[in-house]
């Protein structure tokens, strides 16, 4: 499957590759973010590796809606501008819709914006007292992404997002403007794996051409795969009656 | 029951996770003068928060928790005028406290009710006035020759204080302390070594043979001071 995808690489969308569909979509991703903004957190903390995994089901062509889990792991930077403590882990939840433009049979480019839940868990260190506490807020998020198609069903993209995160912060008054909100610039890379759904005619393409080899000859992928196209067929066709 | 103990066990960890207050920042100040009402530089001044104990025999809060058990809120160090802002975190469930430090005076420790500030998060501090400490040696002498026993009551004050607010505004700030002192119990004087700090004074009140109470009052004025209390 690989090496017939990279054969097929083309700069141009060709007619089977445009009648593929996606049906589902999950990410992995590895992440590292970059705190920003005249706010406590951009003053305040440093970025560090994050990971994470986001899934996606397409409702209408690339049109697509999902949900994500993410963590961050941050330096305090400066103790005198988010308190006397010495790291935060920031763990996102969010729900996000977006569109997925496909421009080559390989290449895509997404774009979606979400909203969820923020929390940063912040520790103090041990000769800090050791104490934790939290700062949470409602996330805004802005995601986009470059994919590259290996298979079909595997991909790797890099994917710059914007975080804009409102937090609930109670302060004195001479502080509330450092603690409202806080920003985050991210740049994540990882595997997306996608579950596609094969047009009706791509499908008797590919069972044609495996059942022109004689019986005999074909391996044993060859046989499994015909097996299950032509389940798949036989599902498109029923749900198409 | 290997799984109970599993469940037992995580639960035992997350229930011992030592918290202070979520979605919280309080903003501290204060002022430090010495004696003659000086503004004193380079104190630092921690606000932390521990452990404590109500001690019902001196009516106090005494620190439970060591040192290393301590949640450090904020800290900062006084300017030329003696000032000092800092940004501090907040832990309600705890006594909250914080101390001066300074090369030239004794650490005081200066015990605040959470309470007050907790709707603001403005933890103005009215300004702490830093004292020298003073050692008294204080004796009991037997120029009557009574044989009675006496039960007596040491008050001075003490590098320890509790503060006490009510809207914002402090009504009362305790830097008292207490020693119980029984005397007389053998032919010899009896003595005490007390420390507080100067200018203060020190008050030791008794009851005599004929049930009138005996209030006696010393001032300190000076690193070591010697008194002798005659009965």
């Amino acid at each position: 499957m690989l090496s017939n995808s990279l054969f097929a690489q083309t700069d141009s969308i060709s007619d089977t590759e445009s009648s593929r569909l996606r049906r589902n979509v999950t990410d992995l991703f590895i992440q590292r973010g970059a705190p920003m903004g005249d706010n406590y957190i951009g003053n305040g903390l440093s970025g560090g590796l994050g990971f994470g995994i986001r899934t996606q089901a397409y409702l209408y062509k690339g049109l697509y809606i999902g949900a994500a889990l993410s963590n961050d792991f941050m330096k305090v930077n400066d103790v005198d501008v988010v308190g006397n403590y010495d790291r935060a882990t920031k763990f996102n939840a969010y729900l996000f819709a977006g569109y997925d433009y496909r421009f080559t049979d390989l290449w895509h480019v997404t774009g979606d914006i979400g909203i969820g839940y923020s929390q940063n868990k912040n520790r103090q260190t041990t000769a800090q007292g050791g104490a934790k506490f939290r700062d949470s807020g409602t996330l805004f998020r802005f995601t986009t992404s470059i994919e590259y198609e290996f298979t079909p069903a595997l991909s790797v993209f890099a994917s710059p997002s914007f975080e804009m995160v409102d937090y609930k912060i109670a302060t004195a008054p001479d502080l509330s403007n450092t603690f409202n909100s806080g920003n985050y610039f991210n740049v994540s890379i990882g595997i997306r794996i996608s579950d596609n759904i094969a047009s009706i005619d791509r499908l008797k393409r590919d069972i044609d051409r495996i059942e022109a080899i004689p019986e005999d000859q074909r391996g044993g992928v060859q046989r499994i795969r015909l097996k299950i196209y032509k389940k798949r067929l036989a599902r498109r066709l029923a749900r198409r009656n | 029951m290997k799984y109970l103990l599993y469940l037992s066990l995580i639960i035992l960890l997350i229930s011992c996770e030592a918290r202070i207050d979520n979605n919280k920042r309080a903003l501290f100040s204060t002022a430090v003068v010495d004696e003659s009402n000086n503004p004193v530089e380079n104190v630092e001044v921690v606000v932390y928060s521990g452990f404590y104990s109500f001690d019902f025999q001196s009516t106090s809060f005494t620190k439970f928790s060591d040192s290393n058990e301590d949640f450090i809120l904020g800290s900062g160090i006084t300017d030329s005028n003696g000032e000092v802002s800092f940004l501090m975190l907040v832990n309600t469930d705890e006594q909250t406290s914080f101390s001066l430090t300074s090369s030239d005076y004794p650490r005081r420790n200066v015990s605040i009710s959470n309470g007050n500030y907790n709707s603001s998060l403005e933890y103005n501090i009215p300004t702490q006035t830093l004292k020298q400490s003073s050692i008294v040696n204080l004796s009991f002498s037997n120029t009557s020759g009574t044989t009675d026993f006496f039960n007596s009551i040491i008050s001075f004050e003490s590098l320890n204080c509790s503060q006490f607010t009510e809207d914002g505004i402090t009504t009362e700030v305790i830097c008292e302390d207490r020693e119980f002192l029984s005397f007389n119990q053998s032919a010899s004087d009896t003595l005490i070594d007390i420390e507080t700090v100067y200018p203060s004074t020190m008050t030791v009140e008794y009851t005599d043979a004929t049930g009138t109470i005996i209030t006696e009052q010393f001032m300190i004025t000076n690193a070591t001071e010697n008194y002798v209390l005659q009965f």
